[in-house]
């Protein structure tokens, strides 16, 4: 199995020469079987990039096809969608599996973009034949050779992280979340850090830890968002992002040897993401946790 | 005024060494006024770097007010917007101006990037600031000493709203999402930037591009130069560049045509400050 990391930044795309190391471009993960079956998470402006290569192979003349594993469907993790040129060839065959939110059809989630009003690219313009799939927290489905579990991420609105199982590895992206300190998951504005627990609140938290936990074990390499370094996270614990700390205990928890930090703020410019390289790689040696920086256009092979 | 360009990218913002020159972030335009009044033209995501600059005046402090003109609300053009600091300042107050869309009323469109499945932020009303959304009427609009008047712009099946901001007896005009009929400036287009210092105007693709790619709601290089000159604008500024132009080829268009179109062809390039 192959990893490749096509978009890692958080919130929105950063162009400019302090990202152009690690990379400017939202969410998206390619991930190849070794039957050179296609599986991408997300769908950032990072796929657009992903398209233009599918484009010489195969997608460009409608013989394509993958999955789209969508962690959530807020802007950053959709809106490379409409710049997706594999979409618009006639042939190529795409199911896109994501959670629904706010009581909408999965399609009209994705193709909300392409309402007149925010793009000149109309949905019925796609030819690609697109399977929708709704799926939820706490499912394992199978995907060609690949077996796929889900899991619930602390999230505003909730997202999904998925453990994909083939070629005898098993990788892990658990991606946008914030650790299970406060419950993040509602359906409303979180304006500030929340106060203190319920009983209910807890139980909550550690049984989603405990899933998470399971679902992690036996992992080869996980994918972790890292938008907060520590001073910041404690300031917004509410905005559902984790610090590389949280992932790093989370591996030790669960076992898994290799973690990527991923989803990075806007701000973290490449002399910030070289400094944090320089020291987890330190760290690792006491927590025995390899820890990488994800970067685009960087193959993790499995 | 002083014109600063924060977004000069059309469609999609572009990272990568290939856009480091001229930038790859979608479009935004900061003006600051004689009296230092802040207006900017579009909420790409060029606003989000505005955005920490302006941190440093009132805004930062919950005391300053703002002027944001859209030219229309296609996402490339608002999307920066829930990234604007500023509105979760309370205290702040934000102008919008826009026009009246076809499908929906601007707030409405504004709001829809903002729902739950979209954004964390679950719509505008979550905003700190004071938000204040004015759809424009034919009156001019009177900003703090700039006169501001708009036209409508053809632009793929919806129409995009041009912007004339006079200070002082000068003009700057921005013309951008435009895609005039037959690849030609209309009269009407012609005299809404006639004689104007600065025209800033949508040249998405070269002339070529723009014959395998007619009815996508943007002009070439070729349009706007014909415009400028029929409209005696002297200083014309590229801008909404393609996604697929790197700055090689941005560079290769600025060489190309400066010369031999008889004005001053300025390609327009994320920090780029121009004096009028």
């Amino acid at each position: 199995m192959k990893v490749k990391f096509w978009g890692v930044r958080g919130s929105y795309p950063v162009p400019g020469i302090s990202t152009n190391k690690y990379g400017g471009n939202t969410p998206c993960i390619e991930v190849r079987l070794n039957n050179g079956q296609l599986i991408i998470i997300d769908a950032g402006t990072g796929i657009r990039m992903l398209g233009q290569e599918l484009i010489n192979n195969g997608f460009g003349s409608g013989k394509g096809r993958a999955d789209i594993l969508i962690s959530h469907t807020h802007w950053d993790h959709i809106q490379g969608f409409p710049f997706f040129k594999p979409l618009f060839i006639d042939g190529n065959q795409f199911t896109i599996h994501a959670r629904p939110s706010n009581h909408l059809h999965l399609k009209e989630i994705i193709s909300y973009q392409n309402k007149d009003c925010y793009l000149p690219i109309p949905f019925n313009a796609v030819k690609a034949n697109l399977d929708f799939v709704e799926i939820d927290a706490d499912q394992k489905f199978r995907i060609g050779d690949a077996v796929v579990k889900t899991f619930k991420l602390n999230h505003p609105n909730i997202a999904i992280g998925y453990r994909i199982e083939a070629d005898g590895k098993v990788f892990a992206v658990v991606s946008d979340t914030a650790p299970f300190e406060n419950v993040l998951i509602g359906e409303q504005f979180i304006p500030k850090p929340p106060s203190t627990l319920t009983e209910e609140e807890e139980r909550t938290l550690g049984e989603l830890q405990f899933k998470l936990n399971s679902v992690l074990e036996d992992v080869d390499f996980m994918v972790y968002d890292t938008f907060f370094q520590v001073n910041e996270y404690v300031k917004n614990p509410h905005w559902g992002h984790s610090t590389p700390e949280h992932g790093i205990d989370l591996c030790l928890e669960s076992g898994v040897p290799r973690m990527a930090l991923f989803h990075h703020a806007p701000g973290n410019t490449d002399e910030i993401l070289d400094g944090m390289q320089n020291y987890y790689r330190l760290k690792s040696k006491e927590t025995h946790v390899e820890v990488i920086v994800a970067r685009e256009g960087e193959e993790i092979i499995l | 005024m002083e014109i600063t360009f924060y977004g000069v990218r059309g469609t999609v913002a572009v990272p990568g060494p290939e856009t480091n020159e001229f930038g790859g972030n979608t479009p935004c335009v900061h003006i600051r006024t004689k009296k230092e009044y802040n207006i900017i033209i579009d909420a790409g995501t060029g606003i989000c770097g505005l955005s920490r600059k302006l941190l440093a005046t009132p805004l930062g402090k919950g005391q300053g007010e703002i002027s944001i003109l859209l030219s229309h609300t296609h996402l490339d053009h608002i999307q920066g917007f829930p990234f604007f600091i500023p509105v979760f300042i309370p205290g702040n107050r934000i102008q919008v101006y826009g026009s009246h869309p076809e499908e929906s009323d601007l707030k409405t469109i504004l709001d829809g990037q903002l729902q739950a499945s979209f954004s964390p932020i679950y719509g505008m009303s979550n905003f700190a600031a004071t938000l204040d959304i004015k759809e424009l009427d034919a009156q001019p609009l009177s900003i703090d000493g700039t006169t501001v008047t708009h036209s409508m712009m053809p632009h793929r099946g919806i129409k995009s709203t041009a912007y004339r901001i006079e200070e002082d007896g000068k003009a700057l005009v921005y013309m951008s999402d435009v895609e005039h009929e037959g690849g030609h400036a209309g009269e009407n287009a012609v005299q809404f930037a006639q004689s104007a210092q600065i025209l800033i105007h949508d040249t998405h693709f070269t002339a070529e591009d723009y014959a395998k790619s007619r009815g996508s709601g943007h002009s070439s290089i070729e349009t706007a130069i014909e415009l400028a000159k029929r409209a005696n604008v002297r200083q014309l500024v590229m801008f909404h560049y393609s996604p697929d132009y790197s700055d090689d080829v941005i560079r290769e268009i600025y060489r190309r045509y400066n010369d031999q179109s008889g004005l001053t062809l300025i390609p327009a390039q994320e920090g780029l400050k121009l004096i009028l």
